[in-house]
């Protein structure tokens, strides 16, 4: 019958505040849930277990497991050491029920604390007494209702192993990331380890070995009876003389085979060290190569940008838009004005002296236009550009220009008659136009702000490639084992590889070679024991016979039994690895690989994740590599004909993984597991009623799952005051 | 649980061929009497004495050296 935690209850344990029936959480078999967000005291919650089974609690700023010893004043709550007055005792206590098909146990761990100054600090020692009580352990038969206390050490001992067994709580009792470390792949004696450790293997080796030491003290036995008895033939003598030697040498092979797993297990981890290392090699590659590339990037824009610097000086008497222009264009427009003052005045007196003549005519040309070359130009090839129109030689219009080039000197600026047109503006415009800073002038803000606009981009790009550049970096150092980052040049770890490579090869060689040697000389060992038992004087005691006879042969169904069931398992674990992965993963949108078992020379279990030609996967998701451990870890648990006893207590198993894999969790969970106590932040949502969210929805409502807590905090309290409630969310 | 064990051994094709154990024997086989067979009997003994009571060795031989006289 498998240990149930019926209740926990926690009293001023962190942020647990108040006696502990206000922070009692009650649970039965299947799956149970704590949902809190961040800070809402569920790793305070895992801490309790840390505490009745290790002493020990996380320190969350240091992430590292500190003896409760020394964090006793840390550990009570603050709120309760804010309230005390001097001298006044705070009761810190956890404590846990949990029940068989006989018994419902109590265990209880706690300490008080003593103020010692009114200003007491809340977290220095030497400002509180400590006083640490012993176990406390009750017990009570499950039909009875009152418990009793279990005083003898050794019984409390037994009582807490129940709750789980010493060996088994690393794979019963985890937080988050510790799931990574459960089964390493990458180390080759982990997964042994974990089927060692959780299935009854072990016993099987065990039974081979008490059998093979009754079979050698039966046959022991026998021979000295035989050969104490003066009828004992030479020739028997002889041949267990033969047969000693044969043993010797088995014996011997024994040991050499003992030495060849040695280094079969050596050259294997080396192998799947230096994989690793070329794995991580080459990353490091592809990754130096990625920093390359954002190396060249980075230049590029830092170039463009140094060149925009660079430029700015010569943007203020650019050409097409010279800066130092900006903010001159009213200026223009008063220039402007004032020229044209300037010109109708300036016409106006011209005007006005020669005005007395009523015969004279002036134009309001530019003074002095057409100009000389035009002038020329115009009587050579006898057409007027003023007008457009022809001037052949001789007539009228042509001796116009003609007078119009001598009339400096024929003083015909003063006999032409006097007329006003609107041409001022329409020269001042283009003369005004002309000038390439002032059509401009208008746009300068704008190319400015454009300017602007590219320099911040290409900060932006400077800056993006930096941190794209630093990441990669930061990527590229988790590869780095050791000094290892000097040893880059893969060729050197491909080199050192295939060395370990062959001598791997060797060693599985020398292993297979050597088993063959040992097969045989167990064959002739057995000829040589039927001969001998031919060969028994008549007066051998029978039961001696027997005896050697049965222990033989149970000492070799026994090396049979455990290499049969070692073998089946291996087909099992896959199996069922395989399934509880697929039903782990099947939320997710992508397809996983496939979990293979193999069998090795040494005997033990080599574990590939590979695709469906049997390829090598690496480099899977975070969460599929975590899906992957805990299928395995299922798996080995499936694979036990007993299933599994004790309770999954997990603090954040698959925090941040997505809910796909956390559906996939709980319903794979309580399939393995005869109760789980899973405390979670993923399920919490602050804007739903009950502050569940769809998954956490569904799971209230499914059959498998027993209970839903949730742990708030009591919104606008100081730090000082803070502590946890919880209520329990009605089905 | 110690019982499968008993029954995994018993199942050994070789084991349960020389000394007639069939499958309804090994199914009903336990670590306590009564024993429907001498090497159900002697098997037991060894499980029993090395896995449950946590003899050691030379113990368990003399137990199961006393099964046969």
């Amino acid at each position: 019958m498998a240990s149930i935690i019926n209740q926990i209850s926690f009293q001023n344990f962190f942020n647990y505040y108040g006696p502990l029936e206000d922070n009692t959480y009650e649970f039965s078999t299947g799956v149970n849930i704590v949902v809190a967000d961040n800070g809402g005291g569920k790793s305070k919650f895992f801490n309790g277990f840390l505490w009745i089974f290790y002493d020990e609690i996380l320190d969350s700023d240091t992430k590292t497991r500190k003896t409760i010893k020394n964090q006793a004043v840390k550990v009570c709550s603050d709120k309760a050491k804010y309230e005390a007055i001097v001298n006044d005792l705070i009761d810190c206590n956890v404590a846990i029920e949990f029940s068989d098909n006989r018994f419902r146990y109590r265990i209880c761990k706690g300490f008080r604390i003593k103020k010692l100054k009114s200003d007491a600090s809340l977290i220095d020692g030497s400002d509180w007494q400590v006083f640490f009580k012993g176990l406390e352990v009750s017990k009570r038969d499950i039909q009875l209702l009152e418990f009793h206390e279990v005083y003898d050490e050794d019984e409390q001992r037994r009582i807490l192993d129940k709750l789980i067994q010493p060996n088994l709580r690393e794979y019963s009792l985890f937080q988050g990331e510790e799931i990574d470390k459960l089964i390493d792949f990458n180390q080759a004696d982990s997964l042994n380890r974990a089927v060692k450790t959780l299935t009854d293997i072990n016993k099987y080796e065990e039974l081979e070995k008490i059998t093979k030491y009754v079979a050698d003290r039966a046959e022991k036995d026998l021979n000295e009876k035989v050969s104490s008895n003066d009828t004992a033939s030479q020739n028997y003598m002889i041949k267990l003389g033969e047969k000693e030697k044969k043993k010797t040498s088995l014996t011997h092979e024994l040991e050499k085979l003992k030495s060849y797993e040695h280094s079969y297990t050596e050259n294997k981890a080396e192998v799947d060290r230096l994989e690793t290392l070329n794995e991580n090699a080459e990353a490091r590659k592809d990754f130096d190569d990625k920093i390359k590339e954002q190396n060249n990037k980075f230049k590029s824009i830092k170039e463009d940008y140094d060149r925009l610097v660079e430029k700015l000086n010569e943007r203020f008497f650019d050409g097409n838009f010279g800066w130092i222009a900006m903010g001159c264009g009213k200026e223009i427009v008063s220039f402007k004005e004032k020229l044209n003052r300037y010109r109708e005045e300036r016409i106006l007196k011209k005007a006005a002296i020669l005005s007395e003549d009523k015969h004279n005519h002036i134009n309001l040309l530019p003074p002095d236009s057409p100009d000389t070359v035009t002038l020329q130009t115009m009587i050579e090839r006898e057409h007027c550009y003023v007008c457009n129109r022809e001037a052949k030689k001789d007539t009228e219009e042509w001796k116009h220009i003609v007078s119009l080039l001598y009339r400096k000197e024929s003083g015909q600026n003063k006999s032409v008659q006097i007329f006003k047109n609107d041409l001022n503006d329409f020269f001042g415009d283009i003369q005004l136009g002309a000038q390439s800073y002032v059509g401009r002038i208008e746009g300068i803000e704008n190319s400015i702000l454009r300017t602007r606009e590219k320099e911040q981009d290409l900060l932006d790009r400077i800056t993006k490639v930096k941190d794209k550049i630093k990441s990669l970096k930061d990527e590229r150092s988790h590869l780095i084992i050791g000094d290892e980052d000097n040893m880059t040049d893969a060729r050197q770890i491909m080199a050192q590889y295939r060395g370990a490579l062959s001598r791997l090869q060797k060693s599985e060689d020398d292993i297979v070679k050597s088993k063959t040697t040992i097969e045989s000389l167990n064959d002739l060992i057995r000829k040589d024991e039927f001969e001998l038992s031919r060969m028994r004087p008549q007066d051998t005691p029978k039961e001696y016979e027997i005896h050697l006879d049965i222990a033989s042969d149970i000492r070799n169904a026994a090396q049979r039994t455990r290499v049969r069931v070692f073998n089946d398992m291996i087909l099992k674990l896959e199996k069922e690895a395989n399934q509880h992965f697929q039903n782990l993963i099947k939320y997710n949108e992508l397809a996983g690989g496939i979990l293979k078992f193999d069998k090795n020379p040494r005997g033990t279990i080599d574990f590939n994740y590979v695709d469906e030609e049997g390829n090598e996967v690496s480099g899977a998701s975070e969460g599929f590599q975590r899906m992957k451990v805990l299928a395995v870890l299922m798996a080995i648990i499936s694979v036990n004909p007993y299933g599994y006893l004790y309770p999954l207590l997990a603090d954040a198993p698959l925090s941040a993984f997505g809910q796909g894999f956390i559906k996939g969790f709980f319903e794979e969970t309580e399939k393995v597991f005869p109760q789980s106590i899973i405390l979670i932040k993923d399920l919490y949502d602050i804007e739903s009623e009950n502050k569940l969210n769809k998954l956490g929805n569904e799971l209230l409502n499914n059959d498998s799952v027993s209970t839903i807590y949730l742990n708030q905090i009591p919104g606008n309290l100081k730090q000082i005051e803070v502590y946890t409630e919880h209520k329990k969310i009605p089905k | 649980m110690i019982d499968n064990l008993l029954k995994e051994i018993l199942r050994d094709a070789e084991l349960s061929s020389k000394y007639n154990i069939s499958e309804e024997v090994i199914k009903k086989a336990k670590l306590a009497p009564p024993y429907e067979n001498k090497v159900i009997e002697y098997l037991a003994v060894i499980i029993k004495s090395k896995m449950v009571e946590m003899h050691g060795d030379i113990t368990v031989y003399n137990k199961v050296k006393n099964l046969i006289k």
